[in-house]
C-alpha cells in the first residue's frame, strides 16, 4: 500500500503539467463565434488611398434553417438574408481586417474565402499590396480566385446568384466550370502569384461584371484582364480569351460555331479536348515561335439542313474548325503583343528550348515580344457524330 | 516518508502478518475427545454434519462420519461409507490384520479418493473442501474421504465472448471441470497442469496450464515465480491473481489476457503460452499477452479468411474511431476550420448556432452521459435496461438536441464512438482513458495535443512487457513472418509457424505447403461427371 | 547504464529521421531551386567521407562511444574538451529542432498559445522516451517513420492533380559557386549522423554500423529529394519566397473541392520525425554527460538538460530569420570541426599511436 502511494507520489510532477496544460486554451475558436467570410472585395475608400474592404459573410444560423429561402428576399445592394455584408476601411487590407472587428460580433474567419474581388482602379494601380496579406497570412487559402470589377467590389458580392444563396460561393463555382465554355480565364491567388515571380510570362485575370434584367441584377463573367507585372493594362474580349486558353492548354470543353460556305444556318462544334505545342527556333538572330494545337470534337448541333455525315464534309467542317481556332489565338496574340505582355508564357519555353538565347534577351522581353513572329498550326479532328446520323429533317423538305 | 507516517500513527500493526504455521494438534484415540477437537475448530454451525454409527467387525466399534452439507454428494457418503461400514461389515467375520483404519480403507470403502492423517489441521481443510472424515474410536488417525459434490452450474455459451461459428461451450466455475474441458481439446500428454493454493482464508485451488514441449520452460518458471509471490487472504476471481502477476501494475493496458472460451485457451496454449485456472471462476488468465491479440476474434479462424481479414481490419478501424474520433471532432470544430469542407463547415456551425457551451466541454459531457448510461445498462435487469436505452435515446438524444444544449453534430459524433468502442470488448477500459484524455489536449492544443497524447501513449506502449515479450510485437519488433496473422489473417494451412515472440522453442505447428490442390492439378479431373470425358 | 541494444536495420531508421526531422520544414539546398534534388544527391555523395571517417573510428574501437574513445586517444583533458565540443553540438541540432517546430506553430496553427507551452508539452515527450532508453526509442520510431513514408506517399499522390512537371526545369539555374555551397549545405546535413557515434556501441552487431548509417543516409536522401521534387513541381517559382515550402505544398491539396486544406496533418507528421530528431540529441547528449562525469546512469541528467535545451531553442534563435541565416549560412561551417576534423585527426592519432591495444579492445 505504502509503496503505491509513493509511486503516485513520484509521478505527481505529471498531474501538475497537466493542470498547468487545462489552465488555458489560447487558440481555441468555437464554430459558432466565427463569422464564415466566403468573399472579399477590395475597393478604394473615399479619402485618397485607403482601401475599403467588404466581407460577404455566411449566416450560419440562416443558411440551414428550412422556411427562409433566400429567394424572395427581393435583390439589391442589401445583401440577401443567408448573407452579411460587411464593409471596413484601413490602410492596408490586414489593417481593415481586423478593422472589420469593430463591426462583427464574432471574429473573421478568412479560412474559408473562395473569392476575391478587385475593384478595376485598384488593380490598374498594382496588385501587390493587395495579395501580400492574403499570401503570408496563414489563414487564406491559397486557391482562392481572383476576379476584377468594373464596378464596385462589395456590388459584385451584394449580387444574388439564381440557384446559390451565398453569391461568392457561386462564383468560385463559375470559376470552377471554365471549363464548359473555355472563355474564362480561371486563376487563383497561387498561380498569379508565381506567374508574378517569374521572369517575362505576364498575368491575366478575369472581369466579373453585372448584368441587369427587368426585375433583378446578376453577375456574369465578361473579359479577361492582361497585367503587365500586377498592373492592369489591358483586356481580352471573349474570343481572345479562349484564344489564349488554347495556347496554355487549358481548354477542355466548349463549342466552337462555324458557317458553312453555301449553306444556310450554323454547326455548332463540341470542344472534347485540346494540346498545345509551343516551339522557339532562333535563326539568324530572330526568334521564332510554333505553336501547334490539337483538337479533337464531335458535331454537337446544326441547324443546316445539309447532311453532314460523310468524311469529305468532315473534313470541311474541320478545316473551318481550324481556321477559327487559328483567329482566336491570333487574336489574343495580337492584343497580347500590343500591351506588350507575354501572356502565353513563350518566354519561359525559350528558356528551356534555348537557354543562351533567352540569357540575352530576357532583359528586354516586354519590348521583344511585340515583334516576335509567331506561326499557329492548328489540327482538328471530328470524331463523333452525336447520337445522330444525318439531320432528321428529310431532305426532301428543302 | 509515508512509511514514518505511518508508524508515527501506530499504523503499522496494520501491514499483514505474516501467517502462523503451527504443527497442528494431533488426534486421540478417543472418539468422543476427537469430536470435540472438530467442534472447537469448526464451531456449532449448522451445516457441520456428524453422523454416529456402530461399525461391526470383530466388536462393536464407535464411530462417526463427519462432514459439510451441501459440499458434498450424499449417494457417496450413502453408497461408499456407510452402506459397506454398516452393512456390509457385518456379513462376514473379517480377521484384521494390521491396523485397523488401514484395514477399513483397503477392505471396505469404496471410493476413490481416501488420504489417511492424524493432523487437525489437514482433517479440518479437507472437511472444508467437501470431504468426509471418517473416525474410529480407539484409533488416532482418521480417514478423509472424497466426496465432493455440490451444486454445479451447466455448461453455457459466455456471455461476453460470443461468436457466430465458433464451440458454444464456456468454462464454468469448478475447476476441475473446466481443466477436463480443456484436457477433451487437447488430448496430448504434454499438456500438464501444476496446482498450488493461494489465499490464506480462501485456500483457492490455482492451476498453472502450459503444454509441454511448445511452451518456454523460463516462461513456465516465471510465472511459477510470480505466483509464489502471492501474499494474500483472499482470491475469489482471475483478476485477483492477474493484478499481483502483471508486468505493468500501473499501465491501463492489460498486459494479462482473459477469457472464457475453452476454444481460445487450447488455441493459445498451443501457441505456447501459460493458462492460470483459478477455482471459483469461469475466467482463465493467459500470459504473456500481446497488444494484437484484443483484435484477434475466436470467429476469425471459423470465417473465409478474406473476411475475417476485412473484420479485422473494421475493428482496428472501429478502435481508432472509439479513441480518436471525440478529440478529431474538437480539434476540427475549434482549431481547425479550414480542413471541414465550406458547405459542411456552414451547416455545422448552423447546426452549433446558439449552443451555450464550448465543444469540448459539450462532447466530454455527452460522453459522461453515454457512459452513465452504459454502466446502468450493464448493472440493471434486463427489463429495466431496456428502459434506460429509451430513456437516454430519446429524452438525452432527442431533448437536448431540440432544446439546443447540444449540438447535433456532437450527438452523432458521440454516438458514432460508443458504438465503435464496443467493437474491441478486451480495450474498451483503457479506450475510455484515452478517449477522455486526447479530448481534452485536443481541446487545449487542437491536433498538436492529440499527437503529443498519441506519442506519449506510443512510448508507453512500445516500453510495456508481458512477461517479457514486447507489448507491441509481433508489429514492434517487427516480425515479418507474424504479419500472417496481424495485417491479414492467412488461410489456415499458411500459418505454419507459431508467433516468434511466444512459442519460438518450437518453431514448427504444421507441415508446409499443405495448400489444398491447386487448380491446374485438379483441371481435367472432374469425377462428379465422367461421362463428359467419354463423349 | 544502458542496457538496451538495437539492431542494425533500427539503426538506419533512426538515421533516416534523424536526417529528415527538420529537413522536411527547412530543406536544405533549396536556393538552388529547381535543382534542390541535384544538391541534396550531390551531398549525400559528399557526406560519404564524414561518415566513412568516423565509422572507421567507431569500429576500430569496437563498443566505445566517442566520448570514451577521445578519453582513450587524447587522453583525459584534451579528450573532454573534444567531447564536450561534440555533445555541444548535438545538443544545439535538438534545441534547433524544438527552434524550429516552435516557429512553425506559431506562424500557422497555434499563434496565441505561449512558447512554453508548446515547448514543455514536445519536451514531455522526449524526456518520457529519453528516460525509456534507446530500445524504446528505436522501436516508438519505427512506427512513426512507417506513418512518415505513408503519408508522403500519399501527399504525393495528393497533389499529382497541380503537380506540374515544367517547373522542374531548368535544373540548374543558379551559378556553380551557390551550388556548390549548397551541396556543402545538404551535406553537413548528413554529416548531422555523427550523433549515432554515441550508440554504436548499443548495436547488436557491431560491425555492420558503416552499412547501417549508409542506408539510413541512402533512404532519407530519396525521402527528400522526392519531397524537393514533389515542392518545385507544385509550387514552381515561388517556392523560393516561402519560408516552409512543404507546408504550402500541402496547403494547395484540392481534390475535389472536398479533400483541402489538409497542411496540419504532414506538418504533425513532420513533427513527429522532429521529435525522435530532439529525442535522439537529448538522449545522446544526457549519456555523453554522464559518460563525461562518470555517472552511474545517465536518467537524472535527461530532465535538467531538456530543459536547458528548450531555453537554448528560445534563445539562440530569437526570430525564424536567424534560423533560417543559420541553416543556410552557418551551419555548413559550423559542422565542420565536429562532422570531419575532429574524428579525422582522432583516427590519424589512434593509428599513430596503434590504438587500441589488443588488451584493450576485449
Amino acid at each position: 500500500m505504502t509503496r503505491s502511494v509513493v509511486y503516485v507520489v513520484k509521478k505527481k510532477w505529471v498531474l501538475l503539467v497537466i493542470l498547468l496544460l487545462l489552465s488555458g486554451c489560447w487558440d481555441r475558436k468555437e464554430l459558432e463565434k466565427l463569422a464564415i467570410v466566403t468573399g472579399i472585395g477590395i475597393d478604394y475608400g473615399e479619402e485618397g488611398d485607403d482601401y475599403q474592404v467588404s466581407f460577404l459573410i455566411a449566416r450560419s444560423g440562416e443558411v440551414k434553417t428550412p422556411g427562409s429561402s433566400s429567394q424572395d428576399g427581393g435583390g439589391g445592394g442589401g445583401g440577401s438574408k443567408s448573407v452579411w455584408l460587411l464593409k471596413s476601411k484601413g490602410a492596408t487590407i490586414f489593417d481593415a481586417v481586423r478593422n472589420a472587428t469593430l463591426q462583427s460580433s464574432r471574429r473573421l474567419f478568412l479560412s474559408h474565402n473562395q473569392v476575391v474581388i478587385i475593384n478595376k482602379e485598384v488593380a490598374e494601380k498594382g496588385l501587390l499590396p493587395v495579395i501580400d496579406f492574403l499570401i503570408r497570412d496563414h489563414e487564406p487559402r491559397l486557391n482562392e480566385w481572383l476576379l476584377i470589377t468594373r464596378e464596385q467590389a462589395e456590388t459584385i458580392l451584394s449580387l444574388e446568384s439564381g440557384l446559390e444563396k451565398i453569391s461568392a460561393l457561386a462564383i468560385a463555382d463559375l470559376m470552377r466550370n471554365y471549363y464548359l465554355s473555355s472563355k474564362i480565364r480561371a486563376v487563383n491567388l497561387h498561380e498569379f502569384a508565381g506567374t508574378l515571380l517569374a521572369k517575362t510570362t505576364e498575368n491575366t485575370l478575369p472581369i466579373i461584371g453585372v448584368v441587369k434584367t427587368d426585375q433583378e441584377k446578376g453577375m456574369v463573367i465578361e473579359e479577361t484582364g492582361i497585367f503587365k507585372s500586377d498592373k492592369l493594362i489591358g483586356y481580352l474580349n471573349k474570343k481572345e480569351t479562349r484564344g489564349l486558353l488554347w495556347v496554355l492548354g487549358k481548354t477542355q470543353d466548349g463549342v466552337v460555331v462555324v458557317e458553312l460556305p453555301g449553306e444556310e444556318g450554323k454547326v455548332s462544334l463540341e470542344i472534347f479536348g485540346a494540346k498545345s505545342k509551343i516551339s522557339s527556333k532562333v535563326s539568324e538572330g530572330k526568334i521564332r515561335f510554333e505553336i501547334d494545337i490539337a483538337e479533337v470534337g464531335s458535331l454537337g448541333e446544326q441547324t443546316s439542313y445539309a447532311n453532314l455525315s460523310s468524311r469529305e464534309k468532315l473534313s470541311l467542317l474541320e478545316n473551318l474548325k481550324a481556321k477559327v481556332i487559328v483567329e482566336e489565338v491570333e487574336a489574343a496574340l495580337k492584343k497580347a503583343q500590343e500591351c506588350k505582355a507575354d501572356i502565353f508564357g513563350l518566354g519561359e519555353y525559350l528558356q528551356r528550348q534555348n537557354r543562351k538565347e533567352w540569357e540575352k534577351v530576357k532583359d528586354n522581353w516586354g519590348e521583344l515580344f511585340p515583334h516576335l513572329e509567331v506561326k499557329v498550326k492548328v489540327k482538328t479532328k471530328i470524331r463523333w457524330l452525336g447520337l445522330l446520323t444525318k439531320p432528321t429533317i428529310l431532305e426532301q423538305i428543302k | 516518508m509515508i512509511r514514518f507516517l505511518l508508524r508515527k500513527f501506530g499504523l503499522a500493526h496494520l501491514r499483514k502478518e505474516s501467517p502462523s504455521t503451527p504443527e497442528g494438534k494431533l488426534l486421540h484415540s478417543d472418539l468422543e475427545e476427537n469430536l470435540a477437537l472438530f467442534r472447537e475448530e469448526l464451531g456449532n454451525s449448522p451445516d457441520v454434519i456428524i453422523r454416529r454409527f456402530t461399525l461391526n467387525l470383530r466388536n462393536e466399534l464407535k464411530s462417526a462420519v463427519l462432514f459439510i452439507d451441501g459440499l458434498i454428494d450424499q449417494q457417496v457418503i450413502y453408497d461408499s461409507i456407510l452402506y459397506p461400514l454398516m452393512i456390509e461389515a457385518k456379513k462376514e467375520k473379517w480377521a484384521v490384520k494390521g491396523h485397523l483404519i488401514d484395514f477399513i480403507e483397503d477392505n471396505l470403502l469404496t471410493v476413490g479418493g481416501v488420504d489417511k492423517d492424524d493432523r487437525m489441521p489437514g482433517l479440518v481443510a479437507a472437511v472444508l473442501a467437501g470431504d468426509s472424515v471418517l473416525l474410529v474410536d480407539g484409533c488416532d488417525q482418521a480417514l478423509a474421504i472424497s466426496t465432493k459434490g455440490w451444486e454445479k452450474r451447466s455448461i453455457t455459451e459466455p456471455d461476453t465472448e460470443q461468436t457466430i461459428k465458433g464451440p458454444r461451450e464456456g468454462f464454468t466455475e469448478n475447476i476441475r471441470t473446466n481443466t477436463a474441458m480443456l484436457r477433451r481439446k487437447i488430448a496430448d500428454p504434454g499438456l500438464k497442469f501444476e496446482q498450488m493454493k493461494i489465499g490464506e482464508r480462501t485456500r483457492t485451488k490455482v492451476s498453472i496450464a502450459y503444454v509441454k514441449g511448445i511452451v518456454n520452460e523460463k516462461l513456465v518458471e516465471e510465472v511459477r515465480r510470480r505466483l509464489k509471490r502471492i501474499n494474500t487472504d483472499m482470491v475469489l476471481d482471475a483478476n485477483y491473481l492477474s493484478e499481483f502477476i502483471s508486468d505493468a501494475p500501473f499501465s491501463p493496458f492489460p498486459t494479462v489476457a482473459f477469457t472464457e472460451r475453452p476454444d481460445v485457451t487450447a488455441a493459445k496454449l498451443l501457441e505456447g503460452r501459460v493458462a492460470i485456472f483459478v477455482d471459483g471462476t469461469p475466467v482463465v488468465n493467459t500470459a504473456p499477452t500481446l497488444f494484437i491479440e484484443s483484435f484477434q476474434n475466436p470467429d476469425d479462424y471459423n470465417f473465409h479468411f478474406l473476411f475475417a481479414t476485412m473484420i479485422r481490419w473494421i475493428r482496428y478501424l472501429a478502435f481508432f474511431l472509439g479513441i480518436l474520433l471525440p478529440a478529431f471532432f474538437v480539434a476540427l470544430t475549434t482549431y481547425h476550420q479550414e480542413l471541414i469542407p465550406t458547405p459542411l463547415l456552414i451547416s455545422m456551425a448552423a447546426a452549433m448556432e446558439g449552443v451555450p457551451f464550448p465543444i469540448v466541454i459539450e462532447v466530454v459531457a455527452m460522453g459522461a452521459v453515454f457512459e452513465i448510461l452504459r454502466e446502468a445498462g450493464v448493472r440493471l435487469a434486463r427489463p429495466i435496461g431496456q428502459t434506460i436505452s429509451i430513456v437516454g435515446a430519446l429524452v438525452i438524444g432527442q431533448a437536448t438536441v431540440a432544446a439546443g444544449l447540444v449540438a447535433a453534430p456532437t450527438v452523432i459524433v458521440i454516438a458514432l464512438t460508443a458504438i465503435a468502442s464496443f467493437v474491441v470488448p478486451t480495450q474498451q477500459e483503457i479506450g475510455i482513458i484515452l478517449r477522455l484524455g486526447l479530448t481534452f489536449l485536443a481541446g487545449i492544443l487542437g491536433a498538436y495535443g492529440i499527437l503529443v497524447g498519441l506519442l506519449l501513449t506510443l512510448i508507453h506502449l512500445t516500453s510495456l512487457r508481458s512477461f517479457g515479450v514486447p507489448y507491441l510485437s509481433p508489429v514492434i519488433p517487427l516480425s515479418i513472418e507474424d504479419q500472417k496473422d496481424v495485417i491479414v489473417r492467412t488461410p489456415l494451412w499458411a500459418m505454419w509457424t507459431r508467433p516468434r515472440s511466444i512459442g519460438w522453442p518450437r518453431p514448427i505447428r504444421q507441415g508446409f505447403g499443405q495448400s489444398p490442390t491447386s487448380p491446374e492439378e485438379t483441371a481435367g479431373k472432374d469425377w462428379s461427371r465422367p461421362d463428359d470425358k467419354k463423349g | 547504464m544502458e542496457e538496451g541494444r538495437i539492431s542494425s536495420s533500427q539503426l538506419s531508421l533512426l538515421a533516416i529521421s534523424y536526417l529528415i526531422g527538420t529537413t522536411f520544414l527547412l530543406s536544405p539546398g533549396s536556393q538552388a531551386k529547381q535543382g534542390t534534388w541535384l544538391t541534396i544527391l550531390l551531398g549525400l555523395g559528399e557526406a560519404l567521407i564524414p561518415v566513412l571517417i568516423f565509422t572507421t573510428l567507431a569500429k576500430r574501437f569496437a563498443g566505445k562511444s566517442l566520448i570514451e574513445i577521445n578519453d582513450l586517444v587524447w587522453g583525459k583533458i584534451v579528450g573532454k574538451l573534444f567531447s564536450l565540443v561534440f555533445l555541444w553540438y548535438i545538443f544545439h541540432l535538438g534545441s534547433a529542432s524544438f527552434a524550429i517546430f516552435v516557429a512553425l506553430f506559431k506562424t500557422t496553427v497555434l499563434i496565441a498559445t505561449p512558447e512554453v507551452i508548446l515547448l514543455i508539452s514536445g519536451l514531455l515527450s522526449c524526456i518520457y522516451v529519453s528516460k525509456k532508453g534507446i530500445e524504446v526509442i528505436a522501436r516508438t520510431n519505427e512506427v512513426l517513420i512507417l506513418i512518415t513514408v505513408l503519408l508522403l506517399i500519399l501527399g504525393f499522390l495528393l497533389v499529382l492533380n497541380i503537380f506540374n512537371a515544367n517547373n522542374l526545369f531548368p535544373v540548374i539555374e543558379i551559378p556553380i559557386t551557390r551550388l556548390l555551397w549548397a551541396t556543402q549545405e545538404s551535406s553537413s546535413l548528413f554529416g548531422q549522423t555523427i550523433v549515432f557515434m554515441m550508440i554504436f556501441p548499443y548495436l547488436n552487431r557491431r560491425k555492420s554500423c558503416t552499412g547501417a548509417i549508409i542506408k539510413g543516409l541512402v533512404v532519407a536522401a530519396i525521402l527528400l529529394m522526392s519531397s524537393a521534387v514533389r515542392t518545385t513541381g507544385v509550387l514552381g517559382k515561388i517556392s523560393e519566397s516561402y519560408i516552409f515550402p512543404n507546408y504550402e505544398t500541402d496547403r494547395l491539396i484540392d481534390i475535389g473541392n472536398t479533400l483541402t486544406r489538409l497542411e496540419i496533418l504532414p506538418v504533425l507528421n513532420f513533427l513527429t520525425m522532429g521529435f525522435i530528431k530532439s529525442s535522439v540529441s537529448l538522449y545522446v547528449t544526457s549519456l555523453g554527460t554522464a559518460q563525461l562525469l562518470n555517472l552511474r546512469t545517465y536518467r537524472p541528467v535527461v530532465i535538467p538538460l531538456g530543459i536547458l535545451m528548450i531555453i537554448a531553442a528560445t534563445q539562440n534563435y530569437p526570430d525564424i530569420s536567424s534560423h533560417l541565416r543559420f541553416v543556410e549560412n552557418i551551419h555548413p561551417i559550423y559542422a565542420l570541426p565536429v562532422q570531419i576534423i575532429f574524428p579525422l585527426i582522432t583516427l590519424l592519432l589512434a593509428i599513430i599511436r596503434r590504438l587500441p591495444c589488443q588488451g584493450e579492445n576485449q
